[in-house]
Formats: C-alpha cells, structure tokens, sequence
C-alpha cells in the first residue's frame, strides 16, 4: 500500500530516507514516463528518474509541495530537457520534444532566447493565464503534449479522439497562443 | 523567443492544471461511468425496494404476533454482519466465498470450519490481536489463535498445511493484521 502525499513531504522534512523510498513506490513510474517521453532512452530516464529524487531531498525543506506529483512531475521534466540539450547540444535531436519545438516555432517571432529572468517570468505567467482560458479538453490537450510530451497518438487513445482532431486541435490552440502572446505584447 | 522559451514557460504551469489533464479520461469512460452510476442507483433503489417492506412487515407482525416462541426472521438476523470474504480447502484446493459474517475471529472460524468440512472437536480456545517489534525496530501486527487440537488430517482431501494457508489467509485479509499465528492447545 502506498503512503499519502502529505506523510512523504513529512518524511521528507524529517530528512527521513523513507521518503525516497515510498516516492519511487508511489511516483517512481510516473517520473520515469514523463522522463521517457523527452529522452526516449531507459538508462538516460532511470538516471532523471535518481536525479529528480535527489532534487526532491534537495528542496524539501524549505519547499512543501500542494501536489506531490505535479512537483514532481515538474522536477523530472526540467531535469530531463536538460539532459536531453546537453545530449543533443548543437544538433537538432530527435524524439518528442524536437517534435514540440518544431510545433512551437509557430508560436514565436524570432530567434532570439528570452535572456531576463524577468521576462522569463513574464512569459510563464502568460502562459499560465493563456492555458486557464482555454475550454477543458482543449487545455487537457495542450497540457498533454507540451508539458508531458506525449506524442499525439498516445494522447488520441488516451482522450478518445482522433489523431487527427487532436492535432487539429494543438494546431488551433498554437495558434491561439500566438495571438495571445501578440496581445500581452510577448512577441 | 524561441520555442524552447515557450517550451520551459510551460515547465512552469500551475500544479492544479496539470494535476487535471493526467486525470483526463476518454469521453466514453465518463458515459461508462454514468450509466455505472445509473446501474448502481437503480440496484439501490431496488434493494430498498425490498428491504423496506420487509423490515417494516418483520417489526409489525413481532410487534402483533400472538405466538410468544416468535425469534425473529432472517432479515433481522443480518443486521451487525458484513459481507467478507472466507478462504476454504475443498477438493484439494483453496477456493473463496463470500457471505455474510460478524467480524469476529470466533464467526470467521466457525464459518471457515464448516466450509472446509471441519469437524466441531477442532474449535477455537483463544484468539488475540498483539503487536511485536521484531528486528530491525518494525511493529508488526499479529492475531494468535489457539485451536483445540492440529488441522492435519481433519478435512479430506486436505493437508494440514493447505487448511492452515487458507485460515491465515481468511483472517488476515478480514482483520487486516501483518500476521497469523497458530497454536494447538495440546502443544501450547
């Protein structure tokens, strides 16, 4: 059986060793999917999967998570993106998250890489509020693939729709998101 | 910005959001569980349907009857018993049931006895829910029951180690304990 969020965080505080343990019971398979999904390579993902462990040990305290698992979730995805640029580094690289960064070009205006972490803020906070707006299934869907990395067929059976409405889906909501940011003055 | 700066942004999303997509379920499965939900509502409001009448039926005729031996019907008899599952020894194998019971190690034996064929000079003398530290500091939960005499050769088509398994099991998936432990008064 495994344990309630709130008594891992606990264990974690108590610099507990436990709390490693019952993450890799409860979220070790989530981890390592979301890890999958951006660096298609067993040995590389177990390794994000370790990494977000120690991450986790690392920032509890002082941080106390609300929901465990999108924490987690987040760790994993920023420690696999950036695994895979190191991996890939002045080459375009394959899997998912090329696959999203080609989709996402049609979001942007040029190439020029937000530098300011005030920007950077600005453009999280934007992008937070722009996936709020969105109906649903639409948002699901989006969150789906460009957080997750799913690639489109599994989020199809995964929804039960189409692969193709769902791709017609993503393509409307870039589309929106360009507007969006074009209108929060982003772009 | 680049797509790789919207792809970091989004890193970024609010725990709730994302928490609900993973929950997303294909539309079919909301249907299924809608007509799941119908299903079971109908099946309750059958049930009651039933069971209402004949509850009240049962207390009015007590209430009135003239026969003073009058011990009650099978409808009330259910009441404080629970639907649990009882691991038995039958043709050489361990099977499950499920019937009404009082959660009680004493109800559970008995059941489980006559299940397996049992005879009643094998019965239960003490039971007790204990917990032990073992090694390593971890507290365990134990139940200790104590029967008249070894479940060797009491059942047929039965060894002892087959009827043995299949008590610890009933008792343990019923009391929800770590551990069962059995002992024979005649070696106690």
């Amino acid at each position: 059986m495994t344990m309630n969020d709130s008594r891992i965080v606990e264990l974690y505080w108590a610099r507990s060793e436990a709390a490693i343990e019952e993450t890799s019971k409860k979220y070790g398979a989530y981890c390592y999917t979301v890890a999958y999904n951006i660096l298609s390579n067993r040995e590389d993902s177990e390794e994000a999967v370790n990494d977000t462990y120690l991450s986790a040990w690392n920032s509890m305290p002082p941080h106390r998570p609300s929901i465990l698992s999108s924490f987690l979730g987040k760790l994993t995805r920023r420690i696999s993106i950036d695994k895979y640029r190191k991996k890939n580094a002045g080459k375009r690289g394959g899997g998912e998250v090329a696959l999203a960064l080609d989709e996402l070009e049609e979001c942007t205006a040029g190439r020029e890489t937000v530098e300011s972490e005030f920007d950077r803020h600005a453009l999280a906070d934007a992008i937070n509020r722009f996936a709020r707006s969105l109906p649903g299934e639409e948002r699901d869907v989006f969150i789906l693939r460009y957080f997750h990395l799913y690639p489109v067929d599994m989020i199809a059976t995964r929804i039960g729709f189409s692969e193709s409405r769902v791709a017609s889906m993503l393509m409307r909501t870039r589309k929106k998101l360009r507007e969006f940011l074009e209108k929060e003055g982003l772009l | 910005m680049t797509s790789g700066d919207i792809l970091e942004a989004i890193g970024e999303l609010d725990d709730d959001l994302i928490l609900k997509a993973e929950a997303r379920r294909p539309a079919a499965y909301y249907v299924k569980r809608s007509l799941g939900i119908g299903a079971a509502c109908a099946a309750i409001f059958a049930a009651l349907a039933i069971i209402v009448p004949t509850v009240f039926f049962t207390f009015f005729f007590r209430a009135t009857s003239p026969d003073p031996s009058y011990t009650g019907t099978g409808a009330e008899t259910e009441i404080g018993k629970e639907f649990l599952t009882v691991y038995f020894v039958k043709n050489g194998k361990i099977l499950q049931g499920g019937m009404y019971l009082e959660r009680t190690p004493e109800a559970v034996f008995d059941e489980w006895r006559s299940l397996c064929g049992i005879g009643r000079d094998v019965s239960l003398e003490e039971c007790a829910f204990v917990e032990k530290e073992i090694e390593g500091g971890q507290v365990l939960s134990f139940l200790q029951l104590t029967l008249s005499k070894p479940l060797a050769d009491q059942a047929e088509g039965a060894d002892g180690e087959m009827l043995r398994e299949s008590l610890e099991q009933t008792m343990r998936k019923i009391f929800g304990v770590d551990m069962i432990e059995i002992t024979y008064e005649e070696t106690a």
